[in-house]
């Protein structure tokens, strides 16, 4: 057997199973909604699971282990909540009532996507823009340095969770306030990554530069900032995900749109369903934007 | 005019509560259009020698001037190429070569110091590597177009502080062929400052040797017809020291 058979094996016997234990096995919780949803959903990831597979031609690629475990987490969750109902019967939905929700909620869910992207956008955005900004002069400057420093590490392990209620107090509306905690978020740990990478710039690099006399502008953006990029880039994702977290919580805690609002008042009804979908939808946008900031990285700094 | 002159200067590094003197009351003129090389044994103070002149650092005591002009820093009218390579990793070959001219120039149009560019790469063999990027590149590729951008600042004193030290012989001896060929060439020569602490280097290409013992300038010779002679000579004086240094 060819090993590229033998590693997609397991994964298709793990969903043959599963559209099985779906399609054929009778339910026994009422209240069990189509199955088409769920059935699309999977097709959805195995077509692009078949796709990743492919790209990897054959190398030793997480694709095949993924899957496979994706599609034994939800024939375990099929077993143990339509079929043999011995799950919670409130907590934990039926897959088919979860992926039934997209189909019914999709336009509501759009909306909150839309609405969490928005503030994160312009949250990150800001916090970003506006600590490489000042970030670099105060790593350059020696009078800068030595009045920012000091204030940056007192400031940045300060979680901004712990200020946001706060904030919200504090802020004239939820939304500002909301883009405060994602900005101070992102503002600090950034500043200190460009104050202590220019601090620790190769001193052969300076000193090239420094022979060819560059202006100030000229030092800050065409030797330091792509100097720093590298640092700033490679720690995007964890801010990115610190931020999204942020902005879930801050979502949590009063707001009327965004996809953490989704699942609190999900939960607040008692909608589990609903609940368990917005935290899927939560999840897929962390990857989307994951892979777009992988995509950054290797687009802003090709010269690595 | 590129005349270089050092009146008595002294340099010290200063760590925590301890001092070192690196270079002690050094007295020296180098004329317009010498190449001179500064050699000597590691931890001479050659390379400090080198950061002054080049305004990296400025001296503890005395004066260097050039021209006439005090040095108060780094600028324009000297190009270095130092020992390890100092291209921008995030600019290609032909981009640092380019950000060498237009800072040098700052008048020039991107495609003026585009084509610039390409002329110096060529100069140095190096327009077939004109878009990678330094990592792409081999140590002595990397020298080559340090030179290229060295040279594209147009400046009238060249520094180099050891630039072939850690290349192999083959590509070190080309690289000395081609600096020597870049200096003697057109009517008007460059002031051209190179340490090394090989004697061959210097016995090569230079038209006059500065001979560093620590801290000091211990002999300074013209470069005779006889090259051989020099080296031997040269030799004597490296066996001279280290009996001294045995004898202590």
């Amino acid at each position: 057997m060819r090993a590229e058979t033998r590693r997609l094996l397991l994964p298709h016997l793990l969903l043959a199973a599963l559209v099985y234990a779906i399609v054929c096995l009778p339910k026994s919780r009422p209240n069990v909604e189509s199955a088409t949803a769920l059935l699309v959903g999977l097709a959805l990831f195995e077509g692009a699971f078949l796709a990743a597979a492919r790209r990897a031609r054959g190398r030793e690629t997480g694709a095949y282990d993924i899957i496979a475990l994706v599609w034994a987490l939800l024939l375990a969750w099929e077993l143990a909540a339509p079929v043999c109902n011995i799950a919670h019967p409130v907590l934990v939905p039926p897959p088919e009532n979860v992926f039934h929700t997209f189909r019914l909620q999709w336009r509501v869910m759009l909306l909150n996507i839309g609405y969490s992207m928005g503030l994160l956008a312009a949250g990150f955005t800001t916090g970003l823009v506006l600590a490489v900004l000042l970030g670099l002069p105060c790593a350059w400057l020696p009078r800068l340095r030595r009045v920012t420093y000091p204030i940056a590490n007192v400031m940045a392990p300060i979680p901004p969770v712990v200020i946001s209620p706060y904030l919200v107090a504090l802020m004239p509306s939820f939304r500002s306030a909301s883009m405060l905690v994602i900005v101070l978020g992102v503002f600090w740990p950034t500043f200190l990554t460009t104050i202590n990478r220019v601090g620790a710039i190769e001193p052969q690099i300076l000193d090239a530069a420094r022979t060819l006399e560059p202006s100030t502008p000229v030092m800050l953006f065409r030797i330091l900032l792509p100097y720093v990029l590298p640092g700033i880039v490679s720690g995007l994702k964890v801010s990115m995900t610190t931020s999204l977290l942020m902005l879930n919580f801050a979502e949590l805690m009063g707001a009327t749109h965004g996809m953490g609002y989704y699942v609190q008042n999900s939960i607040a009804y008692a909608n589990y369903a609903h609940a368990v979908a917005g935290i899927l939808v939560i999840g897929a946008v962390v990857t989307v934007l994951s892979a777009a900031v992988t995509w950054l990285q290797g687009h802003l700094i090709r010269w690595q | 005019m590129a005349s270089i002159e050092l009146e008595h200067v002294s340099f010290c590094y200063h760590r925590h509560d301890s001092a070192f003197q690196a270079l002690r009351d050094i007295s020296v003129t180098i004329g317009d259009g010498e190449f001179v090389c500064v050699l000597g044994k590691s931890g001479c103070g050659k390379t400090t020698l080198l950061r002054l002149l080049a305004g990296l650092q400025l001296p503890s005591q005395g004066q260097i001037r050039i021209d006439g002009r005090p040095v108060t820093g780094p600028g324009l009218d000297r190009a270095v190429v130092f020992q390890s390579s100092t291209l921008f990793p995030w600019m290609t070959a032909r981009e640092n070569v380019c950000f060498g001219l237009r800072q040098a120039h700052k008048r020039l149009s991107r495609r003026e110091a585009r084509l610039a560019a390409d002329r110096y790469l060529e100069e140095v063999d190096m327009l077939d590597a004109a878009a990678l990027y330094p990592r792409q590149m081999s140590g002595g590729m990397c020298q080559r177009v340090a030179i290229a951008r060295a040279l594209a600042v147009d400046a009238e004193i060249l520094l180099l502080d050891e630039p072939f030290s850690a290349l192999d012989a083959r590509i070190r001896q080309e690289l000395q062929g081609l600096l020597h060929a870049l200096w003697a060439r057109g009517g008007r020569k460059k002031t051209v400052v190179l340490i090394t602490h090989d004697l061959r280097d210097a016995a090569s290409l230079a038209s006059r040797i500065l001979y560093m013992s620590p801290g000091q300038i211990a002999a300074d010779l013209p470069a005779p017809e006889d090259r051989e002679g020099l080296e031997r000579e040269l030799m004597a004086l490296f066996y001279r020291e280290a009996e001294q240094r045995y004898a202590c």
